[in-house]
């Protein structure tokens, strides 16, 4: 090789090795019109913009070059635009983060001193929709109260609960956040509870909204996540992957909110979409967790696994990694039954505050037996810039956001409705096994953990070992006697024991620490009644309940219910009517009430409910037939016979209808007439042996 | 260049909200001088006004003088003024459109401070506290106190611990 060769062979090096094109261009060819200004306008304008989330406008070249070399740095190392996953370990939707071309771009203008370029290069910017992105809601709910954020402070984690004004159940398509001040709110998860024990939170916590992340008992509706981010755009969704939404839940909204040097006012709505039909596809929350957390302190690299073997085949849609501060690496994978690896999600630079759910560009499809897998690490060192603890401490498993978790979720759709069960049940049961084996992990360390023991009986419980579990609620009160849940809880282990006189001393004495709750009184009710057969101290469980909380529906259900068996169909007439009073629309209320008056003799009453149905339901068979029999009961034979005929003159072709106006007239001797029904309805239906029957008990008279 | 307090500080200025040219180094007796530099963009900037706040209501009656050195070239006195109110600052603001204080005390991002002595020596040049590691890296609460740590050694007379520190926040140099 010559020298002459060599050199060029260098060049080429050089070349190749920076990157630089080989095609020679002018230093400083690029400019923020040509080459920046469409990289900024669809990654960053969204949210830099006014009124959106991002602190300052990115909207004009004035605007970029005064931040130039801050979007230089924070986009080379990814911290903007805000998206954890790595690139190539998963595809998906709303991905907002760059390209390593894009960055590179970024990094040289600067570099080459920003240049503006020309005019006729600038692209225009994106046209973004004003207000609601999916149209006018159909229905829309609010924070009941604005919440005020201190000017300064920890990253605060609230929790809003908005009552739902639903009638009757909805089936949700979709749904759209708008945070009210969005400079002061940094991401938000909803939940929804149906058991109003966020309502409970709520007044005990002073303020609007309860604090605490994760501390919510609301859940994600039927295994869907609602998350927002800054910069997502809400999508309507598919028809038939509704979630649920019965009348009475409550929207629990939780905001994270960081503290920004001034008070902000927070008040932040949810638009509703409703689809018409329930939903045919329904989705299973399944996932990797490892509760066996116990950082020492200085620890940099702590390690937790996890795996669960998919027993049915699934359809991945989303996945949601969770840990605190100290979470670090976090890699998610299956390994498929042939044994291939295939990426779930990898963040290897886990930021707490940027947590979110993650929607594959395209499902996932998961064979039975792939084998879900999860290796986090944690740093608990000083080095860890997000380390709570300065100095670190050990930390352990727990909900605040000082302890740590260790979660993958996955949202699942299984072929169908049966491997829907299968799936279910056994997740279930691995959710239960492991969470015996954590209580085992933390009791090994300090036997005396109250907490643990009790959460290791409830476990017991749910398995469906009894026995286990109230040897573990024993345990908990020999070491702390006024754990007045855990009696409570005892209490309702021991009464299908038949052991009675020891169940109502430990409600007797777990009332004296503290007074029961309406649920602690239904809960031992419904023991009572469901498996000790104590039926009239059952009642006065319920009747406790409800003097704490006398709207309770479900216990009114119940309680109601359970007079009416009893017989004391006067009583359970009353709570009934009491409920209809605050829900005169509720039909099934109605319905059951006509029931009742038929009992108690009422037929006035019942006569005033039934046409109101007949109002909203002319013609109804169900319904004219009882009115006729009421009219009947009430003493007005001709108007009550007119219902029946009406009843059949509304469906002529109804066999059922000619066969009860036959039973009709044969009530009231008019046996001509009966014989004619009776007749009509063999005609329709030839194997009617009811109509047969009455009909030849007629002729034979 | 002599290296006396009148050259050091000498022949800078910026401007006070009624366009008055002002030498913050100059105009007081005080016992130490504290310039703040921000930019009402920068939330890192903001996220410390009640700290600032703190400060000066703790150090403005033992003779310490507080200003707000507004970087931004663009920045108006209406901006300055609806800028104080909002993050309620008490102290002095002055706007430095040519960033004169900006190359006199070396700061490189807002929020970043510097501690002049009552001889015009800059004692301490750097970060409030070390609440920011990095860009989008912030600790729970702040566990070194830097700012007030100068000002009180700087009172004192006492030599200080730590006289530079590196502030994270929004680069100044961008704004020219």
């Amino acid at each position: 090789m010559t020298p002459n060769q060599s050199l060029t062979a260098g060049f080429l090096w050089y070349g190749i090795f920076f990157g630089i094109s080989a095609v020679p261009c002018e230093a400083g060819s690029l400019t923020f019109n040509k080459d920046v200004a469409p990289i900024i306008f669809n990654k960053c304008a969204t949210c830099h913009r006014p009124g959106e989330s991002a602190p300052f406008d990115l909207l004009s070249y004035e605007d970029v070059r005064k931040h130039a070399k801050q979007i230089a740095l924070v986009t080379e190392s990814r911290y903007m635009p805000p998206w954890l996953p790595d690139p190539g370990f998963g595809k998906f939707l709303y991905d907002r983060s760059l390209s390593d071309e894009e960055i590179q771009t970024i990094k040289e203008w600067v570099e080459e001193g920003s240049l503006e370029g020309v005019p006729s290069d600038l692209p225009p910017l994106p046209e973004w929709t004003q207000g609601w992105h999916l149209g006018t809601p159909d229905l829309v709910v609010e924070m009941t109260e604005p919440y005020t954020l201190p000017a300064e402070g920890p990253d605060e984690y609230r929790n809003f609960v908005i009552p739902v004004p639903v009638e009757t159940t909805r089936y949700v398509r979709a749904f759209e956040l708008r945070p009210g001040n969005k400079k002061a709110v940094h991401h938000a998860t909803i939940g929804v509870d149906r058991s109003e024990k966020c309502r409970l939170m709520d007044e005990e916590d002073p303020g609007p909204g309860f604090d605490g992340m994760g501390k919510s008992p609301a859940a994600s509706p039927d295994g869907h996540f609602l998350g927002w981010t800054p910069g997502k755009v809400p999508s309507m969704g598919e028809e038939d992957m509704a979630w649920q939404l019965e009348k009475g839940s409550d929207l629990v909204l939780e905001l994270h909110m960081p503290t920004t040097g001034k008070p902000e006012t927070v008040q932040a709505k949810i638009g509703l979409y409703f689809a018409d039909k329930p939903p045919t596809r329904l989705p299973l929350v399944i996932g990797l967790s490892n509760k066996k957390i116990d950082i020492p302190a200085g620890e940099k690299s702590y390690l937790l696994k996890d795996h669960y073997v998919i027993p049915v085949d699934v359809e991945a849609h989303v996945v949601y990694p969770h840990a605190h501060y100290l979470g670090k690496d976090m890699k998610g994978y299956v390994i498929l039954p042939d044994g291939e690896k295939r990426w779930l999600i990898r963040i290897s630079d886990w930021d707490f505050n940027w947590q979110d759910e993650y929607r594959y560009s395209e499902p996932i499809h998961l064979p039975q037996g792939s084998i879900l897998s999860l290796e986090y690490t944690y740093d608990n060192s000083a080095e860890n810039g997000r380390n709570p603890h300065i100095p670190p401490r050990r930390v352990v498993f727990g909900p605040n956001t000082t302890d740590e978790m260790c979660d993958l979720v996955l949202q699942v759709f299984p072929m169908d409705s049966r491997d829907r069960e299968t799936l279910a049940n056994d997740f279930n049961q691995k959710v239960l096994y492991s969470d015996l084996a954590v209580c085992e992990f933390f009791l090994e360390k300090d036997p005396t953990d109250t907490y643990t023991l009790e959460v290791m009986a409830n476990t017991y419980f749910q398995l469906g070992r009894p026995d286990e579990a109230i040897a573990a609620y024993e345990q908990a009160l020999q070491i702390d006697p006024n754990l007045s849940t855990a009696r409570s809880e005892l209490a309702v282990l021991l009464i299908p024991k038949g052991k009675y006189e020891e169940a109502f001393n430990h409600i007797r004495e777990a009332q004296r620490v503290k007074p029961f709750n309406a649920r602690e009184y239904m809960y031992i009710g419904d023991a009572l009644i469901n498996f000790g057969g104590k039926f009239d101290e059952g009642i006065e469980y319920y009747q406790n309940a409800l003097k704490i909380r006398p709207d309770f529906d479900q216990i009114q259900h119940k309680l109601a219910a359970v007079l009416q068996y009893q017989g004391r169909t006067r009583e359970a007439a009353h709570i009934y009517e009491e409920m209809l009073k605050s829900n005169p629309d509720d039909e099934n209320l109605s319905r059951r009430m006509v029931r009742i008056y038929f009992d108690t003799g009422e037929t006035d009453k019942a006569i005033e409910l039934l046409r109101k149905f007949l109002e909203s339901h002319p013609g109804d068979i169900h319904t004219l037939e009882q009115m006729g029999s009421a009219l009947m009961m009430n003493g007005k034979p001709d108007e009550g016979i007119r219902c029946f005929e009406e009843m059949v003159e509304s469906n002529p072709d109804s066999a059922e209808a000619h066969y009860k106006l036959g039973c009709a007239y044969e009530h009231i001797k008019k046996i001509e007439k009966a014989i004619t029904q009776f007749k009509n309805t063999l005609e329709i239906d030839p194997n009617s042996e009811s109509a047969r029957k009455n009909l030849d008990s007629l002729l034979d008279k | 260049m002599g290296c006396g307090s009148e050259n050091s500080s000498g022949g800078v200025y910026a401007f006070d909200l009624a366009g008055t040219r002002v030498d913050p180094l100059k105009s007081s007796k005080a016992k130490a001088a504290v310039l703040l530099f921000v930019y009402s963009e920068c939330p890192i900037s903001n996220r410390y006004a009640p700290v600032v706040r703190r400060l000066h209501d703790k150090f403005s009656s033992k003779g310490v003088v507080f200003w707000l050195i507004y970087t931004d070239p663009k920045e108006t006195v209406d901006g300055i003024k609806k800028h104080l109110e909002e993050y309620d600052y008490p102290c002095g603001a002055l706007h430095d459109p040519h960033h004169e204080l900006v190359k006199m005390t070396g700061v490189q991002v807002t929020p970043e401070a510097a501690v002049y002595d009552s001889s015009g020596e800059l004692a301490y040049r750097g970060r409030i506290d070390d609440l920011y590691v990095d860009f989008g890296k912030k600790r729970a609460a702040a566990s070194t106190h830097d700012l007030k740590d100068a000002i009180e050694a700087t009172l004192a007379g006492e030599p200080l611990a730590v006289t530079r520190t590196k502030a994270i926040g929004c680069f100044i140099a961008d704004m020219i």
